[in-house]
């Protein structure tokens, strides 16, 4: 990885305990429900099980159109034994029936124990549809939870963004997210003088930007570093090593480093002063609190530094995955708070229980039998849909965590208690 | 091979969570891939399960793989650690099924005190509902072995409501005010609530009441098998099946009686008994048919999918009680096609037994009913062929487990179900007055709902629209002011709060830019989100609404 030619200065970064991987969350393959939505041209094919199809319809709440842009090639018991899985026949009806560009052929935990050769089959598919690329992407539960999966889609997208001048300095920014923050991102790196070139993933194939050896890469997201390390590589793109734009502190530090790739010094205190000014109603509700994060998205380093910034108390910050490297602006200004790769599930919940925090940020199934026990608890799943990026997207951010906080406070007034559960008998 | 967009069931392992989730001091360990924990979510967000579910997977990734580890033995360890079940149920999912591992000697390997059962069906031949009833089945062979003498007053067992069940909790609650209204006490409730020593009571009841033919009814067999206890595995659901199953219990009962020498013998209650009142008819259905406007019933076609169970019982039911046509009934529990077959048959010569929903898609295509009762999938389905649908089986949304009574079996059930055709058809009366004189304008307003429901893009305001909207805004900005100015004359205590000054200027006009940004927004809160723009640019006094302006206000967060 090309790291920008400013040197970073020698800050001590929070410890990183590991766990035992004892953690609960969604496979890879959930990756799909966000990104077919983005990609608007594409097709997500699950090479799976039936268990696969019952996780898609489920786990998001997926709605299911007449003809969405997703399914699943569905691994039989007779298909156990068979000498090749042929799904040709498959990926012709796609081709006649949603005619996309672009096909994203996922794996999953059956075919990787099966030992399925994924890429020789991504490659005889290519041979025989030629006007549509297959492209093999890893998203196996045995590796890859849920929002990892992005960085193997986003890696599969360099072929198609044409190759930039030198001398074409712009910015690409890296890492799903919706257009109402694309469009603001956009405008404010313009704003400030920096160009932009497009985003990855983009809309559809044909607006995927070019990317040569000036192109800024700016990552989003704590899970594009693979991604973004093979197109720095390949293409000799610089990265832009810096905060994630997640937060008016985070949003701020970025834009910041992103201008001195162009050789300006900015400075946005002022900016970001008045987004916390505006933001004060919600941040009053976080200051101060006790906050618990499970982890299970990887969105929690940044999620965690901007609660710190709002002057909550970290008690723990789980995460499936940390990248020392990639991940290095954060650590530092998560320095002294207790992180967690890895976390073991059970253990937590013993913690928890004996802290008693006054906000858990957690998954789907945690969450309800928290509050049951008197804790409040925000969904980690909702950050995952929530345009949270950039300067206009800090409203929404901490609307998030002083949503479920307040609405706890306000319950004390309703005198109702004792029809809650953990006052009730069973 | 197949593709599949849209399953009806999930895996083996599905069952067995749910089997684990709906008892006390049972716990489920699952081996498998950390994703497929992801049904554990169904609890607590679809049933608002208040417990963490008792399902623990025992994580297999590529790390341990590789080093030829197993954390079955250390997850056995930790759920015995952290809970102390009386009893442990080692499951697996598809992909972990290919490694065939011996999960016996692994468990022994734990070392714990705790009770474990091994019940790893093959996840590519068992789905979820014949994994859970399968399960029910095993326990009761495993725990209610030992013979008991019967209870001393006439008591049954339920078996069959379990967690995620099909209105199975409201259920419940219409069998047990029936069987107070019999005289009958409940033994068991299996598995909702049971523990491993309420299995064990399960020989002292006098019969066995088990109305789910795919969830249980094998369970409650056995136990004949073994103890003599009479099984009743009919379903209660509408009128005449209500009246039918409570006579086919008391005889059970009476003759569990005789034949173990018990001096016992109870008659049918009066139908008012069964009321909420004690002094009304029970359902409300038989008169609801023949009353006039329902009498036009009798030409409408009905369309009916769902497990084995609601399937029958709800085709029986339209075709018999409230006089419809069956245009095509099947069940996704294929493997009690036969069985299905031979009791729809009466009503109906097209048969669909499949867990393919695009097969049921063309059926219902095809025949084009006026209604549908099916499942969550053939709501998107008859959405799409603009068809009327209701809910009857699993699977199911969110939506279908309701705080209030919603049973769909006994006589409080059949209320409910007529309740809910009556409400999903087109009314009669209505539509005679459609057909003769047209929709008087309700079809537009309709038309309009129906597509922001289906998520069709809401197209913005004209602007006519908005003009009279900025006429609206003017009129209410004049009345918020009179409204302030008489609060002021007549001293009330409650000011009503001052307008903000708006600079009502001519019609605000958006550039593309902004016009592209509005269209990012999703559909179901752009209205507001124009709404709120259009206000900060007439208050702040710009007439001309850019991209810009549009990201300020985001930021503003004028929530």
């Amino acid at each position: 990885m090309t790291i920008a030619p400013d040197t970073l200065p020698e800050i001590p970064e929070a410890e990183v305990l590991r766990e035992d991987n004892g953690y609960h969350a969604f496979c890879g393959l959930t990756c799909t429900g966000w990104l077919y939505q983005k990609m608007k041209d594409s097709f997500f094919l699950i090479l799976g099980t039936h268990t696969c199809a019952h996780l898609m319809q489920n786990a998001l709440g997926v709605m299911i159109f007449a003809k969405p842009r997703f399914g699943v090639a569905m691994v039989e018991e007779g298909d156990l034994s068979a000498p090749q899985i042929d799904i040709t026949d498959i990926v012709k009806n796609i081709v006649e029936e949603h005619n996309p560009s672009i096909i994203f052929l996922l794996n999953s935990c059956t075919p990787e124990i099966m030992k399925v050769d994924f890429e020789s089959m991504a490659r005889r598919l290519n041979q025989q549809f030629n006007n549509v690329p297959v492209l093999p992407v890893r998203a196996d539960g045995l590796e890859y939870t849920m929002t990892q999966s992005e960085d193997c889609v986003i890696e599969s997208l360099l072929q198609f963004c044409p190759v930039a001048p030198a001398g074409d300095k712009r910015i690409v920014f890296m890492g799903a997210v919706n257009d109402v923050n694309t469009t603001d991102l956009k405008r404010e790196a313009e704003k400030l003088g920096l160009p932009v070139a497009g985003f990855v993933p983009a809309n559809t194939i044909g607006e995927l930007p070019a990317i040569g050896p000036d192109t800024i890469l700016a990552p989003l997201h704590p899970y594009v570093a693979k991604s973004i390390t093979q197109f720095s590589r390949l293409r000799g793109a610089k990265v832009l090593q810096s905060q994630f734009p997640i937060g008016p502190d985070g949003t701020r530090v970025f834009f910041e480093d992103l201008a001195r790739h162009f050789g300006k010094e900015i400075n946005l205190a002022e900016r970001e002063a008045e987004i916390w000014r505006n933001l004060e109603s919600k941040v009053s509700a976080i200051r101060g609190k006790r906050i618990f994060i499970t982890g299970d998205n990887m969105l929690e380093l940044p999620i965690a530094r901007f609660l710190r910034k709002c002057g909550a108390e970290l008690i723990e910050v789980g995460t499936p995955y940390v990248n020392r490297k990639f991940h290095k602006r954060e650590l530092q200004a998560l320095n002294g708070l207790r992180v967690v790769e890895m976390p073991n599930m059970h253990r937590q919940i013993r913690d928890i229980r004996e802290l008693k925090p006054d906000l858990v940020v957690t998954n789907f199934w945690e969450a309800n039998p928290f509050e049951a026990e008197g804790i409040a608890t925000k969904w980690s799943t909702e950050i995952i849909f929530t345009p949270i990026y950039g300067f206009t997207g800090a409203s929404d951010l901490a609307n998030l965590f002083a949503r479920a906080l307040n609405r706890h406070r306000k319950l004390d007034v309703l005198d109702w208690k004792e029809f809650l559960p953990n006052n009730q008998e069973n | 091979m197949r593709m599949s967009f849209w399953e009806y069931q999930g895996t083996a392992h599905t069952g067995v969570a749910r089997v684990a989730s709906s008892m006390n001091g049972v716990h489920a360990v699952a081996y498998s891939p950390v994703g497929d924990c992801y049904i554990n979510s169904m609890f607590t967000m679809m049933e608002r399960e208040k417990r963490f579910p008792p399902v623990h997977t025992s994580v297999l990734d590529l790390k341990t793989m590789g080093m030829g580890i197993n954390r079955l033995p250390e997850s056995l360890r930790e759920v015995s650690h952290d809970h102390n079940p009386d009893l442990i149920v080692v499951t697996q999912t598809c992909s972990s099924s290919l490694l065939q591992e011996d999960y016996g000697s692994l468990a022994r390997q734990a070392n714990i005190p705790n009770e474990v059962l091994i019940y790893a069906p093959n996840p590519f031949r068992v789905e979820e509902d014949e994994s859970a009833n399968g399960l029910l089945t095993v326990m009761v062979e495993q725990f209610a072995a030992m013979k008991l003498p019967p209870t001393s007053k006439p008591s049954v067992n339920i078996i069959g409501p379990i967690s995620l069940g099909f209105h199975h909790k409201h259920d419940l609650l219409s069998l047990q005010r029936m069987l107070e209204t019999m005289g009958i006490a409940v033994n068991v409730v299996f598995p909702l609530g049971a523990t491993v020593a309420d299995i064990k009571k399960l020989p002292q009841a006098w019969a066995t009441i088990a109305p789910y033919r795919e969830m249980g009814a094998d369970a409650a067999i056995v136990l004949e098998k073994m103890h003599n206890i009479p099984a009743v595995t009919s379903a209660p659901i509408g009128v005449v099946a209500t009246r039918k199953w409570v006579r086919e219990v008391l005889e059970s009962l009476n003759k569990f009686a005789s034949g173990n020498g018990l001096t016992f013998d109870l008659k049918e209650p009066a139908i008012a008994a069964f009321s909420m009142d004690q002094k009304s008819a029970p359902s409300g259905l038989p008169w609801f048919t023949i009353t006039a406007d329902v009498q036009g019933y009798s030409s409408k076609k009905a369309f009916v999918f769902g497990d084995f169970t609601h399937a029958v019982a709800i085709t029986r039911m339209l075709a018999t009680e409230l006089d419809m046509q069956i245009v095509g009934a099947g069940t996704y529990n294929r493997k009690l096609a036969n069985e299905f077959r031979e009791l729809v048959k009466p009503y109906t010569d097209n048969i669909i037994c499949s867990s393919e929903f695009a097969e049921v898609r063309k059926a219902i295509g095809e025949t084009l009913p006026d209604i549908v009762m099916g499942t969550q999938m053939e709501r998107h389905t008859s959405a799409e062929f603009d068809i009327p649908c209701a809910t009857i089986s699993n699977p199911t949304h969110i939506e279908d487990f309701s705080l209030s009574y919603q049973p769909f079996l006994g006589y409080d059930g059949s209320n409910f179900i007529t309740d809910r055709v009556y409400h999903t058809c087109t009314l009669g009366l209505e539509k005679h007055m459609i057909e003769m004189f047209g929709d008087a304008g309700l079809g537009v307003e309709e038309a309009r709902l129906k597509a922001n429901e289906r998520g069709k893009i809401q197209v913005a305001p004209e602007p006519e629209a908005r003009e009279q909207e900025l006429e609206a805004y003017k009129i209410a900005e004049e009345l918020r002011a009179k409204a302030t100015q008489l609060a002021v004359e007549s001293g009330a205590a409650v000011a009503v709060k001052a307008p903000p000054v708006a600079a009502i200027t001519a019609e605000l006009v958006w550039t593309d830019e902004a016009q592209k940004a509005l269209k990012q927004i999703p559909f179901f809160v752009r209205p507001k989100v124009q709404k709120r723009v259009e206000e900060y640019a007439r208050s702040h006094g710009y007439s001309l609404i850019t991209l810009d302006l549009v990201y300020e206000v985001r930021e503003k967060a004028q929530q």
